[in-house]
């Protein structure tokens, strides 16, 4: 039986091995879909306790980094138990690293961190031309578009890109996020909300779609 | 002057025999703006005496937005980041951005140039997953551009081919120089440079 407190516990405190040897067996009993769920939801608590100890000060960016590959493992491991039906999803972000810029560290942090709490996330990935975020917003109708960079020529990217979207008459809600940002520059981009923390943009998020 | 440790060493051969006072700040703060900002705001503040403060900064990652000139005048480059300054010469920067971790030799941070997370990493759970968050951090660059910039040495040159190969990526070369900062302590009037009289504050439309 799976002991899905251990299973967060272990999942905050990036115990690799643990968490894949627990869920590897669990997979091997056969779990119901149900029980495969509640799996998932105990490693998207175990993230938010890593999201937790990120803001106390206790972890910094590599274990950010870390635990956004131990989420992808483990829910990679759990795929055979999970079919294809899936738990609801909380609503569709499409993010990506503007044109010109090619740091996504923090825009993968937010993606997994996203995905942990039930949204669906289309990542166009990085150096993303504004024509891409236009044609992708269009084609999946995202609730919120996370635009993100590091490099100080991504402040121009993102109102270029902003702008398209807004031209395209893309009715979605615009985030972005990365060192450069701030309120002066999301006042100019012409975004909704800026932040450069990734748990605090999921809870923008979260605001948006509830 | 008010620098960075980053270009230290190649600041220090240009001023040898010069009468300004420099004042050096870490270099890691180049990852906490705030910090930086904080930093650098503090140095000046405690700079009364002087009758002139040249910043060795760029905008970096907006620590310099809202940088005060208290009693005397300031000027910084117009640029946005050290790399523009000692690239400057380089037309293709920006392309070279989407491509290659610049590394001269005041940026091989820590014990394996990697940075110090990754040393703090390392010494936490281990080389093997330490290197593995390296990995995805690097992921996206296919080169170290290694700057030579005339004070690097051997060792230097070293660390950054143990570096790439640690991290799965090709070393490539290129000159660089601080001719820029050069120029701004002559005098710092030409378009480059942004001059701020007391009580005037840096803002990002300046860059």
């Amino acid at each position: 039986m799976l002991d899905l407190k251990v299973l967060t516990e272990s999942l905050g405190e990036l115990e690799e091995d643990q968490v894949l040897d627990m869920l590897k067996e669990f997979v091997a009993t056969n779990p119901s879909e149900a029980e495969a769920l509640e799996a998932v939801a105990a490693c998207q608590a175990g993230m938010a306790v890593v999201g937790d100890l990120f803001e106390s000060g206790d972890y910094f960016v590599g274990d950010l980094i870390f635990a956004g590959e131990l989420l992808t493992e483990a829910i990679n491991t759990l795929k055979p138990a999970l079919g294809s039906g899936g738990s609801s999803v909380a609503g569709t972000i499409l993010i990506g690293t503007v044109h010109g810029d090619l740091h996504d560290i923090g825009k993968n942090i937010f993606k997994s961190m996203s995905e942990a709490a039930g949204f669906e996330v289309v990542d166009l990935g990085i150096d993303v031309e504004i024509s891409e975020f236009v044609e992708k917003a269009k084609a999946i109708n995202p609730q919120v578009i996370g635009m993100s960079g590091v490099l100080t020529l991504a402040i121009d990217s993102m109102k270029e890109t902003a702008e398209a979207l807004k031209a395209a008459g893309v009715p979605a809600k615009i985030i972005i996020g990365g060192n450069p940002v701030t309120k002066e520059v999301c006042d100019s981009v012409g975004a909704d909300a800026y932040t450069t923390n990734a748990a605090e943009g999921v809870k923008i998020c979260q605001g948006w779609v509830a | 002057m008010i620098g960075c440790n980053v270009l230290r060493k190649e600041a220090e051969a240009l001023l040898d025999c010069s009468d300004i006072e420099c004042r050096w700040i870490q270099e890691s703060l180049h990852n906490t703006p705030d910090l930086l900002h904080t930093e650098i705001q503090k140095a000046i503040d405690q700079e009364s005496d002087a009758d002139i403060i040249f910043l060795s900064y760029g905008l970096c990652g907006q620590a310099l937005a809202g940088i005060e000139a208290r009693a005397c005048p300031l000027v910084i480059p117009r640029i946005d980041d050290c790399i523009a300054m000692i690239l400057a010469d380089r037309t293709d920067l920006g392309d070279l951005r989407r491509s290659s971790y610049f590394v001269s030799q005041g940026w091989l941070w820590g014990e394996d140039g990697i940075g110090y997370e990754h040393d703090r990493i390392k010494e936490k759970y281990g080389e093997k997953r330490a290197l593995r968050i390296a990995r995805a951090m690097f992921k996206n660059y296919s080169y170290l551009l290694f700057i030579k910039t005339g004070v690097e040495t051997q060792a230097d040159r070293d660390k950054c081919q143990a570096m790439a190969e640690k991290l799965g990526l090709q070393v490539d070369e290129t000159t660089g120089n601080i001719q820029m900062l050069a120029d701004m302590l002559k005098g710092g009037e030409d378009q480059r440079f942004i001059v701020l009289k007391p009580g005037e504050k840096i803002t990002e439309d300046m860059f």
